[in-house]
């Protein structure tokens, strides 16, 4: 007995230890590790798309990508402010025409990456994609039918189509094209062509799915601008084999339920941007692109260990970007990730393991009030703000107006993002454009102003800076009301005011100190909040709005459509024929100094009628891992990416 | 040693039995059981001690925005109040924004205190604790609403489905399975964009609307046994009426799956009404449950911890005592159930043999 | 009985059409698709709207337009499905046929790992009732059943993925850790071990003791960023697992399955080096399982060679074991892979993901690679998943069991004369199964898009994620692909559920 004991004790040692010798496999060297080149971005929405023109396609992630695959005449910097690309081209008004005209030049030299030269022929897809005029005449469809072009473009309607003469102008060289406008246009900066790889369209539309040799690519090029014209003078075949250019650009380039793998298929991500689409994986939704080799079409890439592919991958959620951050899966996120998630992300930073830069977007919270009827709307709106009422209806707005929280508003809803954080106090520009200080010094919201009530002056400023201001400015505002309800106080209340508010969190979090500071001008309040108030907002029941704009370039006419009387923004029947004039003017050719003027004498306008107030700007945040340099975000569409050359490890 | 022991237990086992069940009424026979689970005991304790904690420190509110019915609570913040964020540092010099003041160490120096804010603040301001016990109150709501509402529908419609069997039972359980094809994220987007922030009872109305497939198919199966049993002829033939012979003779015997399944539905309700709020379908800001707290802070889980941890602590704990207090009701009204036997039973049970 | 599922079928297309017609028509008035180009300020806005009207036909009122939509499902009979366009214009069927396979690849390994481990811990749980075991599954499973599934996601990837990959950095394991992980591992072991009092503390004082040296063995060796086992553990780990097979099936007192069982783990030590030999580039998923498929046959028949009586018995062991042992080799072979993988350049030392289905910047061909890559990105959902829905079966096993043990005919086994093992495993165990195989048909029927915060969290393309996309964008076309499909699949499980319980339990009459 006791020795089987003994034996099975020293067999179990024995066996352990042989065991154990198994586990001690013979370690592998590490490899070298490389320096690190791949950027791996995190992304919330999911790519599904190289061609941003398709309406349907317009998100800002296929954006993100599409400005790193291809590049044009200009982009926004950090500011943001319009730069030039000079590396792609130069482009300026020709002088001396009767008409307006612009004239684009592509700078000699540049090649698509499959090594076919670029020139001013890869101009003209855009007119075909912009231009009504031509796809009716092109035999393509009318845009605004039914059928639609068989171009399926989100650009038709706009002021490129509505004032386009003709056919722009090949130079003989094929290396400009000039375009010729009927009248002045605002934005002739931002709405000129940009560059497509034209023979590869051709290319598809032969069934080639491989890359074609030198000649055969210049004899697609040479189709191209032949089915082009040939199509506008009627030929039928070149009509036919535009309409089915137009299928493949409308459909082929889209991977909403489809993987993508450019060894199988190379021509659809030729292209001339530092980056090219190497593949798409349906599955992860993961996005690669790579170096292209051939790239001399935009500002070189950093010398010291530039980024050589860069991967984006789906993370919807906040909290699981944060982690995902923090554990590498992803070097670099932007969003706007809640006030939790953000201090985080500052706990993280602060302990040093990641980068993290604040900031705005280009999206700001304003409050509107109801003047009149929205488009669309037959109803007479006679609630206590319209302009029917005359100087009743104004004063109550400017007390309305003057009693609503801004500060408070700003305090909490930006404080935990941004300790720093101020009102916005311009409609039409955002800090750091070139307006912001020029049009905030006229437009009557960072200045004091005065109201004379029963003779007494009465001095304001809506650039409150603390809550004893706010309340100075609600008595005001309750004097205001008195005027005409000379019963209405703190405690009761003389006017029923229905308020639209989107269910989103952060405006919902402050309808209690909306309804509480509004009180005491006499004001009552009431919420209607629904996810589909964006349906509502020209519904004349609501007497005020709160929602927010999206400012995505920084023409001169930008913000228009919002206040122009027969603007298809103008939700809130805001009628001012001196307005109009000088909105109109906003719209002629201009100088800077002009513009910021114009653009200070409208706002200026909007603040004595007491139609609307800006409140902030969306917060932002841009957050990256340890060692990699050269980010900087800005609010305007292509966001994080817009200077992709300084970015290294 | 085994051998001998099992078979003195097992004797001793079913004289025990059988003296414990002499002279008792089913109720009586249940409560009795169900008493002798110590960890449904203490779950039943627990839920009890923490509805009487969240609604006496939160107090009441009921009734419209215009017509307020509220009975102030102990804890003089609300889930409005908003206050200066405290900032501190951890004695590792990490930054503390808003860190609870809650000391349950009496080791300190300090001894034990609640402070201002005893599970700290939010990233703007309120009070954690506030927002706790309101969120807890409206999840517990939510499960009550849901449970009655589930119950109710589910055991009304098995029992039926059951009794009458034939076409009634084909269009009710058909019925049923239409409902469970629809997913509950459809309501709550439903209910979210048309009725907006109604609140949180009519979002647990409506869930209790959906949530009863799963009990009425069991309550069912056990009609569908129950009707062919003596006493139901016995019934039927005394003249009774169906609603009579279902209300007065099956159903008290079908209490114990009802009661089982229904403390599972209130379990389940609390972790669905926090499913929904995760994909923002859930309870509306600005009222919170537990659950959009839970979605809210899940990112604070590293700057703020207390943020993470608190709601789900609540939750959990809450859930869990549910779940075992349906475990012990499923012991209690399971008549073939036998219980662990302790050492002074035994030893009774050897004393009594030997005598 | 043919009749019968004719009818239930033909009832089950009339649910679908109810439920579908009541979803289409709750969620059109819920939601307006072109509410989110209200706030656009692009100048041909009207133009937008009126392509997106006549793409999605908002001009027809929601009740008319469903059966269009109808229209497109019922063409399933002129031999093409189409469930329309989604509002970006792509195809809903492309869609959801890629959505599929990702959820199917995330739910899969989750839900068999949870019904596989739930089953045999409520079994043991309720096999040992009212014991320390029993208590802390109890009290474990209801834990777990008691947790939203976003709130552990926070936790898994807090420690497991980035707490874990910081370790990975040295690779060594820190005092706490040294002496927490015995301290708790051991009370596991102990607790399944179990017994009286005194033994279940010297199982737990040793086999403290046993991991607390084995890590600082497998410290001193770095074992954790160049794993493996070797050929005496692979023979060890697989003559263990074949001797538990052969216990369960014939009794530990068995020699010849005991035999059986060892020659077949030997088997599997002789293969050791050759299956070592083959390069990763040569194989993929389909030689694996067939290989797995030879081992499985030679195991049966080294395992039959054996056999004087119970030949088919001895034969199930074998090929039990053949698969086990499979499992084994193919671990090592990815703990070998292990080093390597962590520090290639896509993965530069971060093993585990806290997101994403799989690495796209892993270009290999190796087999193995691809597969420790695809086993590490499913880690962290499967625990998720698994963690909750395995406390379901747990306590169903459980119930189920005891009510099973206390029948009459248990008594009768029991009196007869036969070991506890043989009353458990072939009476006990396969009454007890029934309600469950029910349990399991539905669940499994609605796994599809039953998955919809897992997949948000750990950002995987699957079903639930283009399903909530699909709500948040009031994409109705898509959201009813979706949503046929699961309801569509919810109404067959439910009608095979009913169907299984009748073919398995000869009590349960159908078409009453």
């Amino acid at each position: 007995m006791k020795a089987t004991r003994v034996t099975r004790a020293l067999a179990l040692t024995a066996a352990t230890a042989l065991a154990l010798t198994g586990l001690a496999t013979v370690a592998i060297a590490p490899a070298d590790a490389a320096a690190k080149s791949t950027l791996i971005i995190g992304d919330g929405l999911g790519w599904s798309s190289l061609n941003v023109n398709n309406p349907d396609e317009n998100s800002a992630i296929n954006n993100d990508v599409a400005y790193l695959t291809g590049q044009g005449f200009q982009y926004y910097d950090a500011a943001p402010k319009l730069q030039r690309n000079t590396y792609f081209g130069s482009f300026d008004i020709v002088k001396g025409t009767k008409d307006f005209e612009v004239k684009y030049n592509v700078k000699p030299g540049q090649v698509w990456s499959d090594g076919t030269p670029i020139d001013a022929v890869d101009l003209l897809l855009s007119h075909i994609i912009n231009s009504s005029a031509y796809s009716i005449k092109a035999g393509l469809g009318d845009p605004s039918s039914t059928e639609g072009s068989a171009f399926y473009s989100g650009n038709y309607g706009g002021s490129y189509d509505h004032n386009i003469v003709g056919l722009p102008t090949l130079s003989k060289d094929h290396m400009s094209v000039t375009l010729h406008y009927s009248k002045f246009q605002p934005d002739w900066e931002t709405q000129g062509p940009g560059g497509t790889p034209v023979h590869t369209l051709e290319a598809l539309a032969d069934g080639k799915t491989t890359l074609q040799s030198a000649a055969a690519n210049k004899a697609y090029k040479a189709k191209f601008l032949a089915d082009y014209t040939g199509a506008y003078a009627g030929n039928k075949a070149a009509q036919t084999r535009l309409a089915a250019i137009g299928k493949i650009w409308t459909n082929d380039y889209n991977f909403d339920s489809a993987s993508y793998d450019s060894a199988a298929k190379p021509l659809l991500a030729v292209s001339n941007g530092a980056y090219l689409l190497k593949s798409y994986n349906n599955a992860t939704q993961t996005v690669t692109l790579d170096l292209n080799p051939k790239y001399n079409s935009g500002h070189p890439l950093s010398k010291v260990n530039p980024v050589k592919t860069i991967v984006f991958k789906y993370v919807q959620d906040g909290t699981a970007s944060v982690q995902a951050l923090q554990n590498g899966d992803i070097n670099l996120y932007q969003g706007a990730p809640g006030a939790a998630g953000y201090s985080t992300l500052q706990s993280l930073a602060s302990a040093n393991s990641i980068g993290l830069l604040g900031g705005t977007s280009g999206t700001y919270e304003h409050i509107d009030l109801r003047t009149g009827n929205g488009p669309g709307t037959s109803d007479d709106y006679n609630g206590p703000f319209a302009s029917s009422h005359g100087q009743k209806a104004k004063d109550l707005r400017l007390a309305f107006l003057l009693a609503f929280p801004r500060f408070a508003t700003m305090t909490n809803q930006l404080k935990p993002f941004n300790s720093n954080a101020s009102l916005l106090n311009s409609n039409f520009t955002l800090p750091g454009s070139l307006y912001y200080k020029a049009v905030t010094a006229k437009n009557g919201l960072t200045t004091g102003q005065s109201v004379t009530i029963a003779g007494t002056k009465y001095s304001y400023n809506f650039n409150v800076t603390s809550e004893a201001q706010q309340t100075a400015n609600e008595a005001i505002a309750l004097k205001l009301v008195q005027k005409w309800y000379p019963t209405a106080s703190a405690t009761k209340s003389a006017v029923n005011i229905n308020l639209l508010r989107s269910g989103r969190q952060m405006r919902v979090e402050n309808n209690a100190v909306i309804v509480q500071h509004e009180a005491n001008a006499g004001f009552s309040v009431s919420n209607a909040t629904t996810s589909n108030w964006l349906n509502r907002l020209s519904e004349n029941q609501f007497d005020a709005e709160e929602f927010a704009w999206v400012l995505n370039n920084t023409n001169a006419d930008a913000s228009n459509p919002n206040y122009l009387s027969d603007g298809g923004n103008n939700h809130t029947g805001w009628n001012d024929s001196a307005l109009d004039g000088i909105l109109h003017k906003l719209e002629g050719k201009n100088s800077t100094a002009q513009i910021a003027a114009l653009q200070g004498q409208a706002e200026s306008i909007i603040t004595n009628n007491a139609w609307t107030l800006p409140i902030y700007q969306w917060p932002q945040v841009t957050a990256f891992s340890k060692g990699l340099f050269g980010v900087k975000g800005t609010p305007i569409s292509p966001t994080y990416d817009w200077n992709y050359w300084e970015w290294h490890f | 040693m085994t051998e001998k022991n099992s078979t003195v237990s097992n004797t001793a086992d079913s004289s025990i039995e059988m003296k414990e069940t002499a002279g008792l009424s089913q109720g009586q026979l249940v409560r009795k059981r169900f008493f002798r689970h110590r960890a449904a005991n203490i779950s039943l304790a627990y839920l009890f001690l923490i509805v009487l904690f969240v609604f006496s420190a939160g107090g009441i509110h009921l009734g419209s925005k215009d017509a307020p019915f509220t009975i102030p609570g102990w804890w003089h913040l609300t889930i409005n109040d908003m206050s200066q964020v405290s900032i501190t540092h951890s004695p590792s010099g990490q930054l503390l924004i808003g860190a609870p003041t809650l000391d349950l160490n009496p080791f300190d120096g300090n001894g034990i205190s609640v402070g201002a804010h005893p599970f700290g603040q939010d990233t703007i301001g309120h009070d954690y604790f506030s927002l706790v016990i309101r969120g807890a109150q409206q999840s517990i709501m939510v499960m009550l609403v849901v449970g009655l509402i589930g119950g109710l529908m589910g055991t009304i419609i098995g029992a039926v489905s059951g009794y009458f069997r034939g076409l009634t039972d084909s269009v009710l359980m058909r019925f049923t399975d239409l409902i469970i094809t629809i997913p509950t994220v459809i309501i709550g987007s439903v209910i979210g964009s048309r009725l907006g922030n109604l609140g949180v009872f009519p979002l647990a109305l409506f869930l209790g609307l959906f949530a009863w497939t799963g009990l009425a198919r069991l309550v069912r199966g056990e009609f569908l046994t129950l009707r062919e049993r003596e006493f139901v002829d016995a019934a039927r033939v005394a003249g009774a009426s169906a609603g009579r012979i279902i209300f007065k003779h099956i159903l008290p015997n079908a209490m114990g799956v009802i009661i089982v399944s229904v403390t599972l539905l209130l379990s389940g309700a609390i972790l669905l009404e926090t499913a929904l709020s995760y994909v923002g379908f859930g309870v509306q800001s600005p009222d919170v449950s537990l659950g959009t707290l839970i979605s809210q802070y899940q990112d604070s889980f590293q700057a703020s911890p207390w943020l993470f941890w608190w709601p789900g602590f609540f939750i959990i704990s809450i859930a869990l005592s549910v779940n075992f207090v349906g475990d012990g009701l499923r012991d209690a009204f399971d008549p073939r159930q036998k219980r662990k036997l302790s050492r002074k039973d035994l030893a009774q049970a050897k004393q009594v043999e030997k005598n | 009985m043919l009749a019968f599922i004719g009818r239930r079928i033909a009832i089950s297309f009339l649910i679908l059409f109810g439920s579908s017609f009541l979803v289409y028509n709750m969620e059109a008035i819920a939601g307006d698709p072109l509410a989110s180009l209200a706030e656009s300020s692009a100048r041909n806005k009207a133009y937008l709207i009126s392509r997106l009207t006549a793409q999605l036909q908002l001009d027809v009122p929601p009740p008319a337009r469903y059966f269009i939509w109808l229209k497109g499902v019922f063409s399933i009979f002129i031999g093409h499905l189409d469930f329309g366009k989604t509002r970006a214009g792509g195809s809903v069927l492309e869609l959801i046929g890629a959505a599929v396979p990702v959820t199917l690849r995330l739910v899969t390994a989750a839900t068999v790992l949870a019904i596989v481990l739930g089953i045999s811990i409520g079994v043991l749980s309720a096999i040992r009732q009212y014991s320390r075991l029993d208590y802390s599954m109890t009290f474990v499973s209801f834990l777990f059943f008691s947790l939203p599934v976003f709130w552990i996601a926070v936790l898994l990837k807090q420690y497991f993925a980035i707490g874990f990959n910081d370790f990975l950095a040295s690779g060594q394991v820190t005092m706490p850790f040294m002496i927490g992980i015995p301290l708790a591992l051991g009370l596991i072991i102990a607790g399944f071990i179990g017994g009286e009092r005194r033994r279940f503390w010297i199982s737990y004082g040793l086999a403290a003791v046993g991991l607390f040296a084995l890590l600082i063995l497998l410290n001193l060796i770095n074992w954790f960023q160049s794993p493996g086992l070797g050929i005496v553990l692979v023979f060890l780990f697989s003559a263990g697992a074949g001797i538990v097979i052969a216990g369960l099936n014939m009794g530990f007192e068995h020699k010849t399955a005991r035999k059986a069982a060892l020659t077949v783990a030997a088997i599997g030590a002789v293969l050791y080096y050759p299956f070592n030999l083959i390069p990763g580039e040569w194989l993929n998923l389909g030689l694996v399982a067939l290989l797995g498929v030879i081992s499985i046959v030679v195991g049966v028949f080294a395992a039959g060679a054996w056999a004087k009586e119970d030949r088919s018995a001895l034969r199930r062991i074998g090929g039990l074991t053949a698969f086990f042992t499979g499992l084994i080799l193919i671990l090592d072979k990815l703990m070998q892979v292990w080093n390597p993988y962590v520090n290639s350049d896509a993965i530069s030392g971060r093993p585990v993901p806290t997101i994403s289905a799989a690495n796209d910047l892993l270009s290999t061909n190796n087999y193995w690679w691809q597969l420790l890559d695809v086993l590490l990105h499913l880690l962290l959902p499967t625990l998720g998943i698994m963690l909750i829905s395995f406390a379901g079966y747990v306590r169903y096993a459980r119930s189920s069991l005891l009510e099973v043990m206390n029948m009459d005919y248990i008594r009768t086994a029991r009196a007869k004369g036969l070991t506890e093992r043989t009353v458990v495993v072939r009476h006990a165990l396969r009454n007890a199964m029934i309600p469950l195989t029910t349990l399991i048909a539905f669940d499994l029927s609605g796994l599809i898009g039953g998955a919809f915060i897992t997949e948000a969290i750990y950002g995987w393309k699957g079903m639930g994620t283009i399903f909530l996309q699909s709500v948040s964008n009031q994409d109705l076309n898509l959201l009813m692909g979706v949503f046929f499909l699961t309801s569509f699949l919810a109404v067959m499980g439910n009608l095979l559920a009913d169907l299984a319980y009748s073919a398995l339990d000869p009590r349960i009459r159908i078409g009453k």
